[in-house]
């Protein structure tokens, strides 16, 4: 039998502040950059073009979305977490959802990185 | 635990105790797990750029209709809460001042409309106005 807990570690907490303060940064900018001046206020369409016009062969950007991306994943994954550990599930129901999260998480920031260098490379597949 | 179950106890959580901050509590928990299920939604159709760029030309196609258009505008709105709540929450635990809980509520929701009507003047118009392609593009 695990032992059961009934919050996050104090560093989870600490992490969900910093990410969801780096989060707003991130997402401002993002919106900024590949929606707000030509998608939102134009009523253009985006496609392939214009994403690497903005994005590729730069890899300030690609460092941009990756902390972009993990910052997310972290922030949305523990913040399901919490959520939860709130409901009280035994020991051993934790240790599962525990792991399930962290795969999920690492999975998606790999095919995220995956994406990214698409990108950097300009579609050259 | 069971879902239907964690439905239930979130839901007497409002009921029995109907204050400001279980309000606070309770929308920054669905908008949280609103924007998770979009963070995936948004990087599956992106991920279609390692297929190259018809295969991404196509999959964001499905999904600038005048009806994610307006769902965009959901979106949005979901995000300034979650993100003008979350602040709140950072600076109330980090500054401190937490017995100033209603002036900074109420700070949130007056923040929180500027950001909704900007964004509502903004997006609205192109659910109705009908988008065209990029110049050059091929969307």
């Amino acid at each position: 039998m695990s032992e059961t807990i009934t919050s996050r570690s104090p560093l989870f907490w600490l992490l969900q502040r910093l990410t969801g303060v780096f989060l707003a940064v991130f997402l401002i900018t993002h919106v900024k950059v590949l929606h707000w001046d030509f998608n939102f206020t134009t009523q253009g369409l985006l496609d392939f073009t214009f994403v690497i016009d903005r994005l590729s062969g730069n890899i300030a950007w690609v460092i941009f979305y990756f902390l972009f991306i993990i910052s997310a994943l972290f922030h949305g994954l523990s913040g399901l977490w919490a959520i939860i550990l709130d409901f009280r599930p035994s020991g051993g129901v934790q240790k599962t959802w525990l792991a399930v999260l962290w795969i999920v998480g690492i999975f998606t920031a790999l095919y995220g990185l995956r994406t990214l260098s698409a990108f950097y490379k300009g579609g050259v597949v | 635990m069971n879902i239907f179950k964690a439905i239930k106890g979130t839901a007497d959580e409002v009921r029995l105790n109907p204050n400001v901050g279980t309000w606070s509590w309770f929308l920054h928990r669905i908008t949280g797990l609103l924007l998770l299920f979009y963070l995936f939604a948004h990087m599956w159709v992106l991920g279609s750029a390692s297929s190259g760029p018809a295969a991404f030309n196509q999959r964001l196609q499905m999904v600038q209709s005048p009806l994610f258009h307006f769902l965009e505008v959901g979106l949005i709105l979901v995000v300034f809460y979650h993100m003008v709540n979350g602040i709140a929450i950072a600076v109330m635990d980090f500054a401190d001042i937490s017995r100033k809980h209603k002036a900074i509520v109420t700070t949130m929701v007056a923040v929180f409309a500027i950001l909704a009507i900007i964004a509502l003047v903004v997006m609205l118009p192109r659910v109705f106005g009908g988008a065209h392609p990029v110049p050059g593009g091929q969307a």
